[in-house]
């Protein structure tokens, strides 16, 4: 059975990122970060699946958050992601990605416990439902 | 030799005065309607938010409507109250530890359509009383 096109879609997404060989390298993680982990990281998650009814055109939400134990790292990784993924427009493994743009984030957050600071930013991905 | 010739137009004051009043009504059911609309979204983060054993997120929900001004749309906050819950934001984000349960993003997406008619037929009734 060949994949969806929303796991070719997130696979796509992983591999721009993993190309820009950003400061998190291949840490970029599904969902929530490994127990055992070297920071600085990525992970992503979708959040909402919107789409069209009438036209074959999907724009979920994705969260994609930088975590890191330096403020000023996290801040320019999440700086890079934003240069590289809003008014991204192309092909992602083989999904037309019309465009994907930035939605409001809460900005800088502190995790105490763990003593990282960590970065949400969301993005609407707006793509074509047939590949 | 020329003629002259003239138009006269009555009622323009009266036809000035029935927009102003439009306008005035407008914005008075604009501000009801994102009222509504901020109070029904309240109302789905309230059934959609995750239960702990207080149950304080659900109950730190509230609205709360910015003052009018003329340069700005009718603005109607909806949010926690961080006093009530002040985890909040490890709620919805998540932390190292735990993944994020997004459930004020998802259900401000999933109902934005709704808020947008809500406001839309408010602001259309002052037209509709007039036969519009």
């Amino acid at each position: 059975m060949s994949d969806s096109i929303v796991v070719k879609l997130e696979a796509g997404l992983v591999s721009m990122i993993e190309d820009a060989e950003t400061a998190a390298g291949t840490r970029i993680y599904p969902d929530m970060l490994p127990q055992k982990i070297t920071y600085p990281a990525i992970t992503y998650s979708d959040i909402s699946d919107m789409g069209h009814q009438d036209i074959g055109v999907d724009y979920p939400r994705y969260n994609v958050t930088v975590w890191s134990k330096r403020r000023l790292a996290t801040k320019n990784l999440a700086e890079e992601l934003l240069n590289l993924l809003h008014r991204y427009k192309g092909v992602l493994n083989g999904v037309r990605v019309k465009s994907i743009s930035k939605m409001d984030s809460p900005g800088t957050l502190y995790d105490r416990e763990a003593g990282v600071y960590y970065i949400p930013q969301d993005f609407k991905i707006i793509y074509e439902r047939v590949i | 030799m020329a003629q002259k010739s003239g138009v006269q137009v009555h009622g323009l004051e009266e036809m000035q005065k029935e927009i102003e009043k439009l306008v005035d009504e407008m914005e008075d059911e604009l501000q009801i309607g994102t009222d509504d609309a901020a109070n029904a979204v309240a109302g789905t983060l309230r059934q959609n938010a995750p239960r702990g054993p207080s149950g304080n997120l659900a109950e730190s929900i509230t609205t709360k409507p910015l003052p009018r001004r003329a340069d700005m749309p009718q603005v109607t906050m909806v949010g926690a109250d961080y006093r009530i819950a002040p985890h909040q934001h490890l709620v919805e984000f998540g932390s190292v530890k735990w993944q994020g349960n997004p459930f004020f993003r998802r259900s401000i997406d999933g109902m934005r359509g709704a808020i947008q008619s809500a406001i839309k037929s408010k602001a259309e009734q002052p037209v509709r009383r007039r036969g519009g």
